[in-house]
């Protein structure tokens, strides 16, 4: 299953003292200041994986580009919301009276931009990065989860621009002199993603309607481990 | 044998079936109100409550917003050609000039402005300034004017900006947008209209004045009492068909006022009883009054205002006109187990018994007036077998007033909606029960088999539209009205509309610099 990924970085493999290319896996967190993405999760950041791919352009540069998903959703209530019972039906908690719907996002962030950094040791190099990002996804509304062919399974899908800069160290603790290298990276930061649009076809027509905006930013974080060579 | 797994692999991959669910968002009020239902010639209006918003659906599945520059629905109501829609909205002010959003102004800063805007075609056509406690609205019979009134009793706050004036009416011409507002007496809370729309007869406590639907000025004042310390209030009104007589009765009182509006004078008919209600018969040319506690409904000529009884079985209290006949039923309390609709004929003046399996809470006519249908409720005494059975559940009762037949069904929930409707080839019962996802349409020439129309979910409520058609409300988060076409029993939905404005800004509207 890897020996696509081993080929690839043995063709690439350069001098290990240099910038390397890199391959990794990644989670990350995203900052969720603006408001109206509480209806879909209330925490002040939000949880991703993905992918960080960086391709040495020079002997300190690299270009990175990273794909990163999630998906986030609760049950959107009124009323006192408080009043919960348990069904020995379908073994679930409801809430009492007051459902309104399930919100659920699912995003896709592109990420590309050029990272800098500095040799310390062999093992270490800190770095810096400013990346452009694309912020894409799809809002999903259902007021009855239980049935797959209720009329209101709203989908509204809208994208945005953003970016992000960070501060981070690539650690490749095993300094050998080997052409592939495990390695992990991890960055923190600031993010930005300017208010998406998200526009839905309802009630059977061809009718396109907003049925959420929202933007994001704040912290900004990744951690990965992946192969550099 | 690819066929299952790929189908068993596509059902996985459904989204819907798993959106994600990691706790729960809570809004402070619905995105939208299916009670709040006002079907008018361009389509139904929903007010949000969640944003203050309100919606137009049509009847073809699609949907507007209507933009009333930032201001939230309090309330709307039709006006009386079912042409445009009355909506009280109001916006938030704030005294900082500098201040864009809401939460940049101080509380002390912040306000609300009311407004009265005219809609039609989901657009606004005129914005009015009325004073903001003016919570009901009445209209003319033509619907040229309307006037505002506070009614105490339906109103869950009464704003006061500096000074309110509780005598205050507001008469508004609907083309136009002029406001003229008088003072009626305190708590003027009942307005009657001449048939030709050109005068209005205001009741407040102990006081009546007429109003010039022309010059919106009073030309007549009536004190009920002579006495300031004595409290008169008006329960019921009607004006002669000639428009020259008001007829009110009083709360508590078994005195009947005859007020005369052209020469300022007043009367007073003594009855027998306190009467739950009067009504003026046009076709009769007499006033109807009947009584809880009288077993009997009064008949009383416009001309020497004499009373002539008609004797019933026991007390009603509600009546509903056909064209040459009225039906009075009990409508009052379910421990008065009254259950008989009564047929007065107006030609002969004989009196038709029908009874019912259960109390009649409500009763309708279908449009050839040759049916009458009601729904039914549970009896305080329910009794044993098979009539405890029917008197402990709610009820369908159908009269077929040209056969003289009654039958009554027992219904398997509460109603939630009741409509009629008829046609060339029949008369229908179109009935709504509580947690059935379907509705019954029955057939009131032969109401033991109804048919069944099913529905995506359980309804709440059913109405008439202009066009002859009928739209369901459903129990919907986000928003959901079926539409039946009678003729066909075909079924469409709207859907979604109750999104829009869900994830509005909290801008202030209109900015205290700009105004």
């Amino acid at each position: 299953m890897h020996t696509p990924i081993l080929l690839l970085a043995a063709s690439l493999a350069g001098s290990a003292q240099a910038a390397d290319h890199e391959l990794s896996l990644e989670l990350g967190a995203f900052g969720t200041a603006d408001d109206r993405f509480d209806m879909f999760d209330e925490g002040n950041t939000i949880g991703t994986m993905g992918l960080r791919g960086a391709f040495a352009v020079h002997e300190r540069i690299n270009i990175v580009a990273g794909y990163h998903t999630g998906a986030w959703g609760q049950d959107v209530v009124t009323g006192d919301g408080e009043t919960y019972y348990y069904s020995y039906d379908t073994d679930e908690d409801y809430i009492e009276g007051g459902f309104l719907f399930r919100s659920a996002f699912r995003s896709h962030q592109f990420l590309l931009g050029p990272k800098a950094d500095v040799r310390i040791a062999d093992w270490l190099y800190p770095y810096a990065t400013v990346q452009g990002a694309l912020f894409t996804g799809t809002v999903r509304m259902d007021d009855d989860p239980g049935q797959d062919d209720n009329s209101n399974q709203l989908k509204g899908t809208g994208f945005s621009p953003g970016g992000v800069a960070a501060l981070g160290i690539d650690l490749v603790p095993i300094a050998s002199r080997r052409a592939v290298r495990a390695g992990s990276h991890l960055e923190m930061g600031y993010g930005l993603v300017a208010t998406g649009v998200y526009k839905a076809k309802v009630s059977g027509t061809e009718q396109r309607e907003e049925i959420a905006r929202f933007g994001m930013g704040g912290f900004y974080l990744r951690w990965g481990v992946g192969v550099y060579f | 044998m690819i066929t299952l797994p790929l189908a068993l692999v596509l059902m996985g991959c459904n989204p819907w079936d798993n959106l994600p669910d990691n706790g729960q968002y809570t809004l402070d009020a619905p995105l939208w109100d299916p009670g709040s239902a006002v079907a008018i010639e361009d389509g139904i209006y929903f007010t949000q409550p969640s944003n203050g918003g309100l919606v137009r659906v049509r009847t073809d599945g699609g949907f507007d917003g209507v933009d009333l520059d930032g201001a939230e629905v309090v309330r709307t109501t039709p006006t009386a050609d079912g042409q445009r829609l009355v909506v009280w909205d109001r916006y938030r002010t704030c005294k900082d000039p500098e201040a864009e959003k809401i939460e940049d102004c101080d509380d002390d800063e912040l306000g609300w402005s009311y407004e009265v805007s005219i809609v039609k075609d989901a657009a606004v056509e005129l914005v009015t300034e009325i004073p903001a406690h003016l919570n009901r609205m009445v209209f003319t019979p033509d619907g040229s004017i309307a006037v505002a009134y506070l009614d105490y009793d339906s109103a869950e706050d009464i704003p006061v900006d500096g000074v309110v004036d509780l005598t205050q009416v507001a008469f508004i011409d609907l083309d136009t947008g002029a406001v003229a507002s008088i003072s009626a007496g305190f708590s003027a809370n009942n307005i009657i209209f001449s048939l030709d729309g050109s005068r209005a007869v205001v009741l407040s406590r102990s006081q009546v004045i007429v109003v010039d639907l022309e010059t919106f000025e009073k030309t007549v004042e009536f004190p009920l009492t002579l006495d300031n310390d004595q409290q008169v209030d008006p329960t019921s009104a009607a004006l002669t068909p000639d428009g020259r007589y008001a007829l009110i009765t009083v709360a508590g009182s078994k005195d009947l006022y005859k007020l005369d509006l052209d020469v300022k004078a007043i009367d007073i008919i003594s009855l027998d009883a306190v009467p739950a209600r009067l009504m003026v018969s046009p076709s009769l040319d007499r006033t109807l009054l009947v009584y809880n506690t009288e077993a009997r409904v009064d008949l009383l000529d416009h001309d020497l205002f004499n009373l002539d009884p008609q004797q019933l079985d026991h007390g009603v209290s509600e009546m509903v006109e056909g064209e040459s006949f009225a039906l009075l039923y009990y409508g009052g309390s379910a421990y008065n187990n009254r259950m008989d609709i009564y047929h007065l004929d107006y030609e002969s003046l004989e009196v038709t018994e029908y009874v019912m399996g259960n109390p009649v809470e409500s009763l309708q006519l279908t449009a050839s007036r040759a049916f009458a249908v009601g729904i039914l409720r549970p009896s305080a005494y329910s009794g044993s077998g098979l009539d405890g059975y029917q008197a402990s559940r709610y009820g369908l009762g159908v009269v077929d007033l040209l056969n003289q037949e009654e039958v009554s069904l027992v219904l398997e929930s509460p109603p939630v909606g009741l409509a009629l409707v008829e046609d060339d080839g029949g008369a229908y019962a179109l009935v709504l029960l509580e947690g059935r996802s379907d509705l019954l349409k029955v057939d009131l020439r032969n109401p033991s088999q109804p048919i069944s129309l099913e529905l995506e979910i359980p309804p709440t409520g059913i109405g008439a539209l202009p066009d002859g058609r009928f739209f369901i409300t459903h129990a919907s988060g986000l928003g959901l009205v079926s539409f039946l076409d009678p003729s066909d029993d075909s079924i469409s939905v709207a859907s979604g509309f109750a999104v829009l404005g869900l994830q509005t800004d909290d801008t202030l509207p209109r900015l205290a610099g700009q105004e």
